[in-house]
């Protein structure tokens, strides 16, 4: 249960890591829009080849890389087998109803490159930046939305509290489960309506705790003098640095090419 | 006569990962039938590991485990019935309610053995009974009851189940000296009613050295010793050095010794120590 | 001076209609005392008997229905000072776990100061002077769910800490945790009262961390049962017991010891004292 990578961060240093939180959300926003317009495989190569350099330049073993990969690649196959059998066009393979056409084969490797794309950017972002500081860099650069009255501070609060404390209820999750188990609660056998019947001597404890946790720690906010957003300051101030700046115009050389690729040279629909 | 022997019990967190560690290291005891038996040993020495492989609910790594002389894992689908021989009270076992009323959680362990409406009505009202919810409060709600009346409730749900060893994790953790002294002597009245075995886990030597006839003492994830509660804490300097302590009471005993005054070792309780000195002074002619 | 001055308090949860209020419904009875400034007091009273009720009054997260509390001459009832007064005095909670914010242990410490708008390289300095006085400071990276009880609560009074308040009053702080986190805590609290001279409140139902402090308040039942130095409070062995109180078991021992007849003038608190007394009383 514990095992989940979620937001795992991988703390050593590196280039990547040091970047400003917030260049590298916004660059890891503008590559995945890129990996989902392109259809090129020039350009697509070009995508691969950036996400690449990003993956060996932030010193995460290969093999964390490799474990979030592994999580959905029965979703990468299934996905890829489909686009491969209903790709329109002239047939070059055809069995029964089975039939492949060209068109089908592309966009079964499109749609493999990009799901691996997205895991492996998203990846990167998550063990190389701490997730107070994502939430750091989330809540300055969704700043002007204040003006559309989005309750910006709030909602990185919200955050905050939520990564705080995901671990210490999965504790309790498992906590409760031991505890019910030793009253011989039956968690691994039945159909799927048992199981879920199952769950209930732990949800409800679980929600009562958590609304009891979320009780005390109002408390403890208003003692620190919490009085929401207004007038309140922050310990660590970003700056963007040199680093910053090259990785921008380095990206935006990559992105230029991306585009440049995408017009002139042929599609491939 | 031996009713829970544990053979060369191992159990190691993550093996054969970076994380690798191991909590129960090569342990071996053996409890008698209605021995009322205190677990002490610092945070992290693997009280709570043990404890959860002793009803089944971790797969020791090593070693076997022997209930009523049958090892428990022989048949690993029919581990659920340990844990209703085995009954394992958590640490703040109040966080654990969750049904519509007190009555329905107690109940809960004696259905999920299968019993019937009758049987478990009756079980409910002894095991309520057994730590003195009033019969009132069955019909409420759990999440209605004080902290003291909730872990009660939470205790009765074990003890419903009516198993022949029951091991309670701190039951007294957070409690203040009233709801402590209540819940001790709940514990010890039951003890000696239904004659079964009892395991108490502790951080409070007193609690210990009140109640428990035997005492287990784990160390670095390893048996220090296990021997009965005077002999384990006449033993007071060699448990310092593990990091333990032991009653208030006993160790000014122990230092009156040290001063050459002959006094008997291992006095666990005020009332014991305060015989022990009377009748000293009592035999020199000056009281 | 009186730091804190608590003067004739009741306070009732419920508004309840002032005609209607019967004494019974009051969670505090006319409770009276005074805190000087770098005293550590304890309050002692078993669960329900209002002892954190009188905590939550001190930093006005409550306000007394009828008397008033003044904080270094500040009324806790007057809204405007709600936060000078929180600035003033700190709060810390029974659950460690439930009083941290940040997933980062100096991103925790940091919240109070940020939230009273204090300059980021103040911020910084308080936060790594906070922590060093709570001796966690090497721990400043780590991720609050991975620390012991005790360190986790020793951030939490770090966080207090860091908003450099005059006083800080802990509820039981020390009730969820081992003997170990239980000692550290405490040598904490010490340490921050004899040396920084803070002021300190701290609620406990454990009477060995009680005898430590300059004055002793017993709770009952609402009102205050008996209060002065731990020798003065422990000595009244029969009230406290009648109450169903604690007294240290050295206390107990020497007391039921000398109704037995042996000879001893006083009753100690610590098993130095005790073990010196009974050396005299039997040679």
């Amino acid at each position: 249960m514990r095992d989940i990578t979620l937001g795992q961060y991988f703390p050593t240093d590196s280039v990547i890591h040091r970047l400003d939180p917030r260049v590298k959300l916004i660059l890891m926003i503008v590559f995945l829009v890129f990996t989902f317009i392109t259809f090129n495989y020039f350009a697509l190569g070009l995508i691969a080849a950036s996400i690449l350099m990003i993956v060996l330049l932030s010193k995460v073993p290969l093999k964390m890389y490799l474990k979030s990969l592994k999580v959905i690649i029965i979703i990468v196959v299934i996905t890829s087998v489909l686009n491969l059998f209903y790709g329109t066009g002239e047939p070059i393979f055809q069995w029964h109803f089975i039939k492949v056409t060209y068109n089908g084969i592309h966009n079964a490797i499109f749609v493999c490159v990009r799901i691996v794309c997205l895991l492996l950017l998203s990846s990167a972002l998550t063990f190389t930046t701490s997730p107070t500081d994502l939430t750091d860099a989330l809540e300055r650069l969704m700043k002007p939305l204040k003006v559309f009255h989005i309750k910006v501070h709030e909602i990185a609060m919200m955050m905050t509290i939520a990564l705080r404390f995901v671990p210490t209820l999965l504790e309790e999750t498992d906590k409760i489960m031991a505890a019910q188990k030793a009253r011989g609660a039956d968690m691994e056998s039945g159909n799927f309506l048992k199981r879920i019947q199952a769950l209930v001597p732990v949800l409800v404890p679980l929600f009562v705790s958590a609304f009891r946790r979320a009780y005390e720690l109002a408390t403890a906010m208003e003692c620190r003098c919490y009085q929401g957003g207004e007038g309140r300051t922050r310990m660590k101030q970003l700056h963007i640095q040199k680093r910053d700046v090259i990785s921008l115009i380095v990206s935006g050389l990559m992105i230029a090419g991306i585009v440049l690729c995408n017009i002139f040279l042929p599609s491939v629909r | 006569m031996s009713i829970l022997r544990v053979e060369n019990l191992t159990y190691t967190y993550s093996p054969s990962t970076p994380f690798e560690h191991i909590a129960v290291n090569d342990v071996s005891f053996e409890i008698n039938k209605g021995d009322f038996i205190g677990i002490i040993g610092h945070t992290g020495s693997g009280k709570s590991t043990l404890v959860q492989m002793l009803n089944g609910l971790l797969k020791p790594t090593k070693g076997k485990i022997y209930f009523d002389g049958k090892d428990i894992w022989e048949k690993p689908k029919e581990i659920r019935k340990i844990r209703f021989n085995v009954g394992l009270v958590f640490q703040y076992p109040e966080y654990q309610l969750f049904e519509e009323t007190v009555e329905k959680d107690i109940a809960f362990g004696p259905s999920n053995m299968g019993l019937n409406d009758e049987q478990i009505k009756e079980r409910v009202k002894k095991a309520a009974k057994f730590v003195g919810l009033r019969e009132e409060l069955l019909p409420k709600s759990p999440f209605d009851l004080s902290g003291g009346e909730k872990r009660r409730a939470a205790i009765a749900g074990v003890i419903a189940m009516d198993p022949d060893i029951l091991i309670l994790d701190e039951p007294t953790a957070g409690l203040d000296p009233v709801g402590r002294d209540i819940l001790l002597s709940q514990i010890d009245a039951y003890h000696r009613e239904r004659k079964n075995t009892v395991l108490l886990v502790s951080h409070s030597m007193e609690d210990v050295a009140s109640v428990c006839e035997k005492v287990l003492v784990m160390n670095h994830s390893q048996l220090w010793d296990f021997d009965t509660t005077d002999h384990i804490f006449s033993r007071g300097e060699e448990l310092a050095q593990i990091g333990l302590r032991i009653p208030q009471v006993t160790s000014i005993v122990d230092a009156l010794i040290h001063e050459g005054f002959p006094l008997k070792r291992g006095v666990l309780t005020v009332e014991e120590a305060v015989t022990e000195i009377t009748e000293y002074l009592k035999r020199e002619g000056r009281l | 001076m009186d730091y804190i001055k608590v003067d004739n308090i009741s306070f009732l949860y419920d508004e309840t209609e002032a005609a209607h209020r019967k004494k019974g419904d009051f969670v505090l009875k006319d409770v009276s005392f005074s805190v000087r400034k770098g005293e550590f007091v304890a309050l002692i009273g078993h669960n329900g008997s209002g002892k954190s009720t009188v905590a939550k009054h001190l930093n006005a997260m409550l306000i007394p229905t009828d008397g008033k509390v003044y904080i270094d001459g500040m009324d806790t009832s007057d809204e405007n000072l709600t936060y000078d007064i929180r600035r003033k005095v700190g709060l810390v909670l029974q659950n460690p776990d439930n009083q941290l914010v940040a997933s980062i242990v100096e991103e925790d410490v940091a919240f109070g100061p940020e939230n009273i708008g204090i300059p980021p390289e103040e911020i910084r300095e308080r936060v790594d002077n906070a922590l060093k006085a709570v001796d966690m400071y090497e721990y400043r990276l780590h991720a609050p769910h991975k620390l012991s009880g005790g360190q986790k609560q020793r951030v939490a009074i770090a966080g207090i800490i860091a908003m450099q308040p005059d006083c800080i009053v802990l509820d039981e702080p020390t009730a969820m945790l081992d003997p170990k986190g239980r000692k550290e805590v405490m040598d904490t609290i010490l340490k921050l009262n004899r040396e920084a001279g803070i002021t300190v409140v701290m609620i406990t139902h454990y009477m060995e961390e009680a005898v430590l402090a300059d004055q002793v308040f017993v709770i009952d039942n609402g009102g205050i049962l008996t209060s002065g130095k731990p020798d003065e409070v422990f000595s009244q062995v029969e009230l406290l017991k009648r109450h169903r109180l604690d007294v240290p078991q050295v206390t107990e021992l020497c007391y039921k010891l000398r109704s037995c007849g042996v000879e001893l003038n006083t009753l100690p608190l610590f098993s130095d004292d005790c073990i010196s007394m009974l050396k005299e009383a039997l040679r």
